[in-house]
């Protein structure tokens, strides 16, 4: 045949490209089932009028607790609201026995990157979209996906494999760091971040 | 189809340029870095409940309070004390990383026996239970052969309650000596108390009312005393109108800081002494009653005749009006003149010493506010078993056993100095350090003792203070099972040889009789360790009470009290006029001249993480470099970056020659620092580098050394 080498090497390429862009990302995550569902929306939506640092709260000290202690569910949540099966899970599980829900954090980064939420969100003022998207207004959390090399959530990476996405909030890699200290002109340096 | 090899080439090819194009390699090669930082076997920081605990540094005499913050009890920062009312806040760099000693890669993890002398002599793995039993049997000896030879502590950081535990077990031992360690005593106030009856009065600086400091070297404001009492004295200066002038023949930090840098020629500095004493003296400026209450005062006024700035000035390399300005400056307010010992540097010779401290005398400084102020000692229910020798006055080739504190004094001395104090071929030398530092490489035997943060220890005034002070550094971490508590470790021994039971056998035990003593004085406030809030000792219900509020970072200061009465003064104390020199004696052409950083003059001492300071930015000296002024450098045909033979009557080595134009002309600045990539284990550790090479004299020092230098 007079194109065949042709056709070979373009049908290696084409399953190059097939397996990098499709089967790769179904194989590098591995996805994980949170321990119970929960609505971000019904919390933060005109009925409740919650905002963002009513739950996740800074420390007296200053530190930031990130996801609330079951403590302050029960704040609200001591006995069921409704009849929903999430509901009923989250009082009998978790609230009665005061145990923590084992939540799978999306943005979980690693040991040696140090992020102060009290200076990014006080000083700087940014808005917790601004990094984590329109989280609030969720009616139901994302799929949790694990990469199986890094052990990190997909969200670090971003949905997207390319690592490209039209969302500015995709993604919490330190080049979106470095991109948003710079377009704001912030000097810095390595020991700022990884103490 | 047939598929042909090439066929098969061609598709991998193609599958190769298609992979490309995928995220495939990108995202492996990304992935598995994070995933290399995730393996199970590296530590990673601790997770769970984050709470704060006070303590104070143990690292060096100045003891600086600090508040650690803890994860899941693991100590992660360290930070000063704003609040506090003796150590202000400020923390060394040092002390900033204090909590990763214990991890240092030169840990000792088990008690070692060194076999063989010398560098050739290796590491020996050894129990403790061998170790205490060889020390038993040595003691034992020493015991029945009689005069053969003498059993010695030295501590490197006198005054505490261990110090005292360290008397009791040698006061049992044939001729015990309790020897004090060379840099663990303010030399200045060591030579006023020969100068001076200070009775049991303990003589400290008061440097917040004084107005003027003339500082022959010492490093004041650079990690000097208690360097959060420095750092707020250097920021109120020019309110309180206070004049630092700083002699020295190199511009240091202190000397940059200083209101007037007197670059005096090393090895001149009692010529220096000598012409301003002689300026005072001319012109009348001494104390009003000096002739009257300071014994040989005419005397001393006569031979000091000879000294005028004119006659010494050039072999200062000072101009005799900078002599004449400096005795005007200390002479019209109250004063402090003083020379610091050098961290690696140590004092002057004992007659520079006289002259300095000397000075102080002359102008009515002792005793006076804004001078030289007594203070009482801390309270003590027993008197001190045995007198405390300096190291210099132990008679050679006497010592058959020779254990040395684990405590740092932030000073280091030449091991040539310890060596001759040894019985010749029979000395034996225990070193208890928790590190394989350059100390060790004189040991026979070396026992691991903890490391800072991991048990108990006492935090009491550093050399200088104006009161006698109390506290703990509170542990921060568990103490490794193998490390061994010194006192424990002396009443091993005790046992071991048959001498009778020491009275506390842990460290916490003598802490605690300390706190007891306290208690018992009922003198004294307790500090918060985080406010200004203090407690009267007196109004504290029980010694339980007192102790508690230790443990919780509390601060015992004592009250001002009666100040001891100064019952006789002399300028010269031992000395006699003929140890005055001629007044325009000329130094060698090269002095070798050691300088050191205290906390870090050996690699043990300095964290991975301030090895940053010495090998990245070189904001410090790195060991094994010697720091000349260009002109000195290219008169003997050497450059920059060049290594360099230096050879004294000691011996010779090769260092790197560092051209430093703020040194001054012919000086052989020799740093003895850190060597932070030599942190082999397994082997006997080398002296500190330079120090090696200095002459030690008589009288204990090594300040100066004449030497040579060549291209190596």
């Amino acid at each position: 045949m007079r194109f065949k080498r042709t056709i070979l090497f373009l049908s290696g390429v084409l399953a190059s490209l097939a397996i990098g862009w499709f089967a790769f990302p179904a194989v590098l995550y591995r996805t994980e089932p949170q321990p119970m569902q929960f609505n971000h929306a019904i919390h933060t939506g005109e009925q409740n009028g919650m905002t963002c640092d009513m739950c996740h709260e800074f420390a007296a000290n200053g530190t930031f607790r990130g996801i609330p202690a079951i403590a302050k569910c029960a704040e609200c949540h001591s006995s069921a609201i409704g009849s929903s099966e999430t509901e009923k899970l989250l009082v009998d599980q978790y609230v009665t026995s005061g145990r923590e829900i084992p939540w799978k954090v999306y943005s979980r980064q690693p040991d040696n990157a140090f992020f102060p939420h009290a200076v990014h969100v006080n000083r700087a003022e940014l808005k917790c979209e601004e990094c984590h998207g329109p989280h609030g207004a969720s009616m139901s959390l994302p799929v949790y996906q694990v990469n199986r090399i890094s052990g990190y959530s997909r969200d670090i990476w971003g949905r997207n494999i390319s690592g490209f996405s039209p969302q500015p909030w995709e993604g919490l890699k330190m080049d979106r760091c470095v991109r948003c200290h710079a377009e704001r002109r912030r000097d810095d340096s390595c020991l700022d971040c990884h103490k | 189809m047939n598929m042909t090899r090439r066929d098969l080439l061609t598709l991998a090819g193609g599958s190769l340029l298609g992979a490309l194009f995928t995220p495939v390699p990108w995202k492996l090669l990304d992935d598995s870095s994070i995933w290399t930082q995730n393996w199970a076997l590296i530590p990673g920081l601790p997770r769970g409940p984050e709470t704060c605990t006070f303590t104070a540094c143990p690292l060096c005499p100045g003891g600086c309070a600090l508040k650690a913050r803890r994860v899941n009890g693991y100590p992660v920062s360290l930070a000063g004390l704003p609040d506090h009312p003796v150590s202000f806040g400020s923390l060394c760099p040092a002390g900033i990383a204090g909590h990763h000693l214990a991890a240092h890669p030169l840990r000792l993890r088990q008690p070692h026996v060194f076999s063989g002398k010398g560098p050739e002599g290796k590491l020996v793995p050894a129990s403790i239970e061998h170790t205490v039993s060889d020390i038993a049997r040595i003691v034992r000896e020493i015991q029945k052969s009689g005069s053969r030879g003498t059993i010695a502590v030295l501590d490197h950081r006198p005054g505490r309650a261990m110090s005292r535990c360290y008397q009791d077990f040698l006061v049992k031992c044939p001729d015990g000596v309790y020897i004090v360690a060379p840099g663990s005593e303010d030399a200045t106030l060591k030579t006023l108390r020969s100068l001076c009856g200070f009775g049991k009065g303990v003589p400290g600086y008061d440097f917040e009312h004084t107005r003027a400091i003339l500082s022959f070297g010492a490093p004041l404001i650079d990690g000097w005393g208690t360097p959060g009492r420095m750092t707020t004295l250097l920021q109120t200066r020019k309110q309180s109108g206070m004049k630092l002038i700083q002699a020295e023949g190199v511009q240091t930090r202190t000397a940059l800081q200083a209101d007037t840098w007197l670059p005096v020629r090393p090895g001149t500095e009692a010529l220096l002494a000598l012409g301003i004493a002689n300026t005072i003296l001319r012109e009348g400026l001494q104390h009003q009653k000096a002739d009257r209450t300071i014994a040989g005062f005419t005397a001393y006024k006569d031979a000091v005749a000879r000294f005028h700035p004119d006659a010494v000035a050039e072999a200062c390399g000072l101009s005799s009006n900078a002599i004449v300005q400096t005795a005007r400056t200390i002479a019209s307010t109250p004063s402090i003149i003083l020379s610091g010992s050098n961290p690696a540097g140590g004092p002057f010779n004992a007659a520079t010493e006289v002259f300095i401290a000397g000075l102080n005398v002359l102008l009515g400084n002792i005793g006076r506010e804004g001078g030289i102020q007594l203070h009482r000692d801390i309270p003590s229910s027993t008197e001190s078993p045995l007198t405390a020798k300096a190291l210099a006055d132990v008679p050679d080739h006497s010592l058959r056993l020779l254990i040395v504190d684990a405590a740092e004094s932030g000073c280091t001395y030449p091991a040539t100095l310890l060596k001759r104090k040894l019985m010749q071929n029979g000395g034996t030398v225990v070193m208890m350090s928790p590190y394989l530092s350059p100390r060790t490489a004189l040991a026979d035997y070396v026992v691991p003792g903890p490391a800072a943060y991991e048990c108990l220890e006492e935090i009491s005034a550093p050399p200088g203070a104006q009161r006698s002070t109390f506290a703990l550094s509170i542990p921060l971490m568990r103490r490794r099972e193998v490390s061994v508590d010194p006192a424990a470790f002396l009443a091993r021994i005790s046992e071991a040889a048959g001498l009778p039971q020491a009275k506390a056998a842990t460290t916490e035990s003598c802490l605690r009789r300390r706190a007891h003593d306290i208690w018992l004085s009922r003198r004294g406030i307790l500090a918060g360790p985080a406010t200004k809030a203090s407690t009267s000792v007196r109004t504290l219900s029980n010694e339980e009470e007192l102790w508690k509020g230790f443990l919780e970072g509390g601060y015992w200061i004592d009250d001002p009290g009666e100040a001891e009465r100064v019952s006789c003064q002399s300028l010269l104390g031992t000395l006699s006029l003929e140890h005055i020199p001629a007044p325009a004696a000329s130094g060698p052409s090269l002095q070798l001249v050691p300088f050191g950083w205290r906390n870090a003059t050996t690699t043990a001492t300095v964290v991975p993480v301030m090895s940053k300071l010495f090998q990245e930015s070189h904001l410090r000296h790195l060991g094994g470099r010697v720091h000349i002024n260009p002109a000195t450098l290219a008169a003997s045909g050497l450059a920059d970056g060049m290594p360099v033979t230096v050879t004294t009557t000691a011996g010779s080595m090769t260092a790197l020659a560092v051209a430093d134009p703020t040194v001054l002309p012919g000086i052989i600045h020799a740093a003895v620092g850190p060597s932070p990539n030599n942190t082999a284990s397994n082997e006997r550790p080398e002296p500190e580098g330079l120090l090696q090479l200095c002459t030690v004299r008589d009288d204990g020092s090594w300040r100066t050394t004449e030497a040579t230098i060549a291209k190596a």
